[in-house]
């Protein structure tokens, strides 16, 4: 399938996508994927306790299937994979894997680049951190809805 | 009219909300309506980057919400 996105509700393993995308990039001469991990301090410099992704029954879904066929549709790549989790995530637990393969390394690259800066703000997901003084929520930075402006 | 609310705007609306406010009216109306009923609500309502959605569908201030329909407002969303 040229695209997949799929709406993660447990722990993922990113080295079992990339294996599963490199398999169907058979033909190919690229793969690019990058995965993003909970990082163990809180934006506060405290400890993180977790990172609560709260998603909605339908449009969450629909925005990463919106966001990685759209990634097809731009650059010259075979095939798009997005695994976007949700609900609480650990420190240090991956929470989205983004990959493409192309015939050549620089529209993987570009693809790579544009799912993250697509789904940093348009994914349909509200994140908030827990650490040991509560929670707070997390919203794009400015230079996170720069990035996305740079695809218009 | 029956508004659900997503992120940090359910922990100031609550989740879910009847807002004594007659459809059809726009979401602009129903937007200065919520900030009435809940001033620390204003100034997220006012920004252009909550979305208010009908039908699953982003809908703009001027949209006309018709009666029955239920309006969703979106704080500012974020993945990856």
């Amino acid at each position: 399938m040229p695209f997949r996105a799929r709406l993660a509700e447990h722990a993922f393993d990113p080295a079992a996508e990339l294996a599963e995308l490199t398999r169907c990039a058979a033909g190919d001469g690229a793969v690019v994927s990058f995965v993003g991990l909970a990082r163990p301090v809180t934006k506060a410099g405290e400890a993180l306790q977790a990172l609560v992704l709260e998603h909605h029954p339908r449009l969450t879904a629909k925005s990463l299937d919106d966001i990685a066929s759209n990634a097809l549709l731009r650059f010259a790549v075979s095939h798009v994979r997005v695994v976007h989790r949700c609900g609480e995530i650990s420190p240090g637990e991956p929470i989205v894997f983004a990959g493409a393969s192309s015939m050549h390394r620089r529209a993987a690259f570009e693809a790579a680049d544009y799912l993250m800066d697509r789904l940093k703000t348009e994914a349909i997901f509200w994140k908030r951190e827990e650490g040991p003084n509560g929670s707070s929520w997390i919203e794009p930075t400015e230079a996170d809805y720069a990035d996305r402006h740079r695809w218009e | 009219m029956k508004v659900r609310s997503y992120g940090k705007l359910a922990d100031l609306l609550g989740q879910e909300r009847i807002v004594h406010l007659q459809a059809p009216c726009t979401v602009a109306e129903l937007r200065a309506c919520l900030a009435a009923e809940c001033p620390e609500a204003a100034q997220p309502l006012a920004s252009r980057r909550v979305l208010a959605c009908v039908g699953d569908l982003v809908v703009p201030d001027n949209h006309v919400v018709a009666p029955g329909e239920t309006v969703e407002f979106l704080a500012p969303v974020s993945g990856g």
